[in-house]
């Protein structure tokens, strides 16, 4: 046998060799074990997680209750913290509002302004106070949430906090901020949001007398969450073109976006939106035909 | 040309043919261990049985003899008559307990198990089977095909149930009409009593009014006399129906008892089991969850989740 080919055997061996380091340094060390009990109560959160993301608000309740439970039995104040958050939060989306804020007040008692957890509570209180229509208090809330967050999500809490101030009849604070919360979620990639500033954006302008201007945001709001495939999104964005075409007269457009959003919300099996847009189509018929 | 003498590689064929050699010896160890598990190198012999249906009935299952693994179901297939003929290969030296009076049971083993064929021992003083001969066969009912048969019991129960509800409930029914009746006497009894306490509180002594009041009860007598005669028609063929309703419900009880008392010692070792089945899956898909590359694609524990929020909700 010559050198040669001893030589390249040696070499496939030791690219063998190489191979299976490197295979096992694709691996990354095995995680750090979690203790039982805090498994358990992050293995019920996550069941509240699934839950809550297909819908069933009762059993994402009950996860989070459990959840809350044994993070008391140890005292894991991050942990209590998360569940009061989350239970806070399923409570408002079924509009159990004083549930809601019990939860919370009781969460933002345990999370001091320099926890990372104290961003999501003030949002989330900021949320609660806007749906007991205490628009001060919310405005309050938006606030504080705002300066400690960090990036990628404060574009959430600037359109938060925008919306609030439009509704309170800021108008001339609300829109640049509405404008920095787009700019801030399109450089986040937060696509949800970045279609929330544009139509906040186009609430503002229509609100302005500019409906023209209303409509092109709304547009791009649209396209946004149909690629997100956002039910109630599309519902909302197209009831807004609705409104704008209603008033740049074009009363025909408006009723096909009012009977497209009837559709859709019907669709999303969601009765009360498509009511809404049915009787607003009723309003513009109303008013065409006088 | 200089031919490299390196010690390392001078005997390099020998070592890999020893290699070779070792590799092949391991391969046919690991043939012989495997193949003495599988009973591939034991005397076999053939027995046959036949059965209704094939469901169940696989190539492979186990036969056992008091729990022992004998053999295995060689072959299924169906015969001209369209019954399923079931071919087992059983190990020779378990042969003299399989006799002609032996029969061969499908059944679970326990109750979450695989199903297998479960031979009985024959008698001693019978001659034993021989190659190719048929055994008698029968299926144990399955879990769900006793739940079958109470269903098919309480059906009749409540269907009997509502038969008698429904006679009762019927307003031209006897029931109904004998308790109207009932009803008319006792109202036309209270305006007899309060004509007769006027009679009496007057004082009046009228024959006329004695007389109505005479013609009165005769009605009301013929009437409770009709009722009578309604009731003692009626009432035996009620009392009938009543009881052929309790008997069918004593009889279902009963049934539904016996099912109980037979399925109950079931229960508890299938949950017991089930119990171990969720914890060893539990054990292996934890296990996997810490493998790599598997740990890679599962999120980190570490830190729990939070409900998205939505600035436009």
């Amino acid at each position: 046998m010559n050198s040669g080919y001893r030589s390249c055997r040696a070499a496939a061996l030791l690219l063998c060799l190489f191979a299976a380091v490197a295979v096992c340094g694709c691996s990354n060390p095995a995680p750090i074990p979690v203790p039982p009990a805090r498994a358990h109560a992050l293995s019920w959160n996550k069941r509240g997680l699934e839950a809550e993301n297909r819908g069933n608000h009762d059993g994402a309740i009950m996860a989070f209750e459990e959840s809350l439970r044994i993070n008391r039995s140890i005292e894991d104040f991050d942990g209590i913290a998360v569940s009061l958050l989350n239970l806070a939060r399923v409570h408002r989306q079924k509009t159990e509002l004083p549930l809601a804020k019990e939860r919370i007040e009781e969460a933002l008692r345990i999370v001091s302004p320099d926890n990372p957890l104290f961003t999501e509570a003030a949002f989330e209180k900021a949320k609660v106070e806007l749906a007991l229509g205490s628009l001060q208090d919310a405005e309050d809330w938006a606030r504080k949430a705002i300066p400690v967050e960090k990036k990628p999500y404060s574009g959430r809490m600037q359109n938060l906090l925008s919306r609030i101030l439009f509704l309170e009849g800021k108008t001339g604070e609300a829109l640049p901020l509405a404008i920095a919360a787009l700019e801030s979620n399109k450089k986040s990639g937060e696509r949800a949001e970045e279609a929330n500033s544009l139509r906040l954006i186009g609430d503002i302008t229509l609100a302005g007398g500019d409906p023209q201007g209303a409509q092109a945001r709304y547009l791009a709001a649209l396209e946004i969450d149909k690629e997100l495939a956002e039910s109630a999104k599309i519902a909302s964005d197209l009831r807004a073109l609705g409104a704008a075409a209603f008033a740049k007269g074009e009363t025909a457009e408006a009723m096909a976006f009012y009977e497209r959003a009837a559709q859709v919300s019907r669709g999303g099996n969601m009765p009360a939106e498509a009511k809404e847009a049915l009787s607003e189509l009723d309003r513009i018929k109303e008013a065409s035909s006088r | 040309m200089k031919m490299e003498q390196d010690p390392r590689f001078k005997h390099i064929e020998a070592f890999i043919g020893a290699f070779v050699v070792g590799a092949v010896i391991a391969a046919i160890a690991v043939v012989f261990y495997f193949g003495t598990d599988i009973d591939l190198f034991d005397k076999k012999y053939l027995l046959k049985f036949e059965s209704d249906t094939g469901a169940g009935l696989n190539k492979g299952m186990p036969v056992k003899l008091s729990g022992f693994l004998i053999g295995r179901i060689h072959k299924v297939s169906l015969d001209d008559r369209a019954k399923v003929l079931v071919e087992i290969l059983v190990d020779r030296k378990y042969s003299k307990w399989v006799r002609v009076d032996s029969s061969a049971t499908m059944m679970q083993e326990g109750l979450i198990g695989t199903s297998i064929i479960d031979i009985s021992v024959g008698s001693p003083n019978l001659p034993p089977l021989e190659e190719g001969q048929f055994i008698r066969f029968h299926k144990q009912d399955a879990l769900n095909e006793i739940a079958l048969g109470m269903r098919e019991s309480v059906d009749i129960l409540l269907n009997e149930v509502y038969k008698t509800i429904s006679y009762v409930n019927d307003p031209q029914g006897d029931i109904k009409l004998t308790m109207a009746n009932i009803e008319r006497l006792t109202s036309d009894f209270e305006k007899t009593r309060s004509h007769a306490d006027r009679l009496f509180q007057t004082g009046i002594n009228d024959a006329e009014k004695a007389a109505v009041l005479i013609d009165n009860l005769s009605v009301m007598a013929n009437t409770l006399s009709l009722v009578a005669d309604n009731v003692s028609q009626r009432l035996p063929i009620l009392i009938d129906k009543a009881e052929e309703a309790l008997s069918n419900m004593e009889n279902t009880s009963l049934l539904l008892r016996k099912t109980a008392e037979q399925t109950a010692p079931r229960f508890y070792p299938l949950l017991i089991e089930t119990e171990e089945f969720v914890s060893n899956t539990n054990d292996i898909v934890g296990g996997i969850k810490k493998m790599w590359p598997f740990r890679n694609y599962i999120p980190a524990e570490g830190k729990p989740g939070i409900v998205p929020g939505d600035s436009h909700e």
